[in-house]
């Protein structure tokens, strides 16, 4: 016993290269260059809403996309600090973030289960498909950063880190969207901008760990 | 002798800038922490790799230690989650017996101890941990471990199955 481990510990020694130390403040970095990039993606391809342009952004915009990027970052930061494991680690914030933000689909589903007999087509809305896959496809971006970042690093829970892998993207790219996106309707809120935090939080889920196993 | 914490935690920044000197000592250092801290919760005849598995994961995943941290706590999440992953393998040891000259948690201050296997541990049911304890740890048979607990063998599958996946969704949490 131990001498197998002596010539580990002298192999492992000798090719000791220096590494930089994952630093909570370089993923946060990490997570805002993502969230600064998606954001000039959205203005460069689809420009902003007129009321933002304007100066007057209206109030339900502001309730549901402060929702979406508070849920985004709270999420990111949290796989930031995963990509550090420390037994006594916490990072619970973004189950409060995601309970605020699951208000909105909560509202329009309330809303619409009240009026469903008035507007059976309440839930039939043109724009949502769109919403849908843009909001995915603009979360790209941060999933990618997270996912560098937990390949570098050694993650201890890899289902949880690809969850809130995709939690974030999700929120994020329906932040960013919802730059653009006019509608400011419940339903469409509460549903359509709602719906790519489900799909990418399965999708990280069940993609991410794979990646960033070690 | 033993280093303490913040030197452990200097020579870990150090060996993250390159120093090789440095770096032995922390991996001599760690070997011995993490054959205490496997302590009873590995056959004898395993603790050699499972130390080796982990000291190769320092290695590869250095970069992941932030200095301005307490070291230890890294060390211990990092081995939790090679711990995990060994028992997660299948295999019936030849040689069960284990040694009863480690060291207890009880030694070990409370800082220590909150970082322990133990603690980890103490999250399962008593099912699920007698059935990892008898299968896992012990490399008893289902059929023998069945026998031994009194629970059916499918019991002890389903014991073994849950008690591994809480155990893998807690290596983070000190209690």
């Amino acid at each position: 016993m131990g001498r197998d481990t002596d010539r580990l510990i002298e192999a492992l020694t000798a090719e000791l290269r220096p590494v930089r130390a994952m630093r909570f403040g370089e993923g946060v970095a990490w997570v805002l260059g993502a969230l600064v990039l998606t954001i000039a993606l959205v203005v460069w391809t689809l420009g902003l809403r007129d009321d933002v342009l304007a100066g007057a952004p209206a109030p339900m915009f502001l309730i549901a996309n402060g929702l979406f990027l508070l849920l985004g970052m709270a999420a990111a930061t949290s796989v930031v600090v995963m990509g550090s494991p420390q037994v006594g680690n916490r990072y619970d914030g973004w189950k409060w973030a995601l309970a605020m933000t699951g208000l909105l689909p909560l509202a329009a589903l309330v809303t619409a289960s009240a009026s469903w007999a008035d507007h059976p087509d309440i839930y039939q809305h043109a724009h949502d498909p769109y919403c849908i896959v843009a909001a995915v496809v603009f979360g790209a971006l941060t999933a990618v950063a997270l996912v560098l970042w937990l390949r570098r690093g050694a993650p201890a829970s890899p289902y949880r880190a690809g969850l809130l892998t995709g939690i974030a993207a999700g929120a994020i790219g329906t932040f960013a969207n919802g730059l653009f996106c006019p509608l400011n309707g419940i339903y469409h809120l509460g549903f359509a901008h709602s719906a790519p935090v489900v799909i990418c939080g399965l999708l990280g889920r069940i993609v991410v760990p794979r990646l960033i196993r070690w | 002798m033993i280093a303490d914490e913040a030197t452990l935690g200097r020579l870990a920044a150090n060996a993250q800038k390159g120093d090789r000197q440095g770096y032995a000592v922390l991996l001599k250092q760690s070997e011995g922490w993490l054959r205490r801290y496997f302590g009873r919760r590995i056959p004898p005849a395993n603790l050699d790799d499972l130390v080796q598995e982990t000291l190769l994961s320092l290695h590869t995943k250095l970069g992941s230690y932030d200095p301005a941290r307490p070291f230890l706590p890294w060390l211990a999440a990092i081995a939790r989650y090679r711990w995990v992953d060994h028992l997660r393998k299948v295999y019936r040891a030849e040689e069960v017996a284990l040694e009863t000259d480690i060291a207890q948690p009880g030694e070990e201050d409370e800082a220590i101890a909150r970082i322990s296997l133990e603690r980890l541990f103490a999250q399962l049911s008593p099912a699920q941990a007698r059935a990892i304890e008898l299968v896992k740890i012990e490399g008893r048979s289902i059929e023998e471990a069945a026998h031994g607990c009194g629970q059916s063998a499918s019991l002890v599958k389903v014991n073994i199955h849950r008690g591994l996946r809480r155990l893998a969704s807690l290596i983070e949490k000190a209690q």
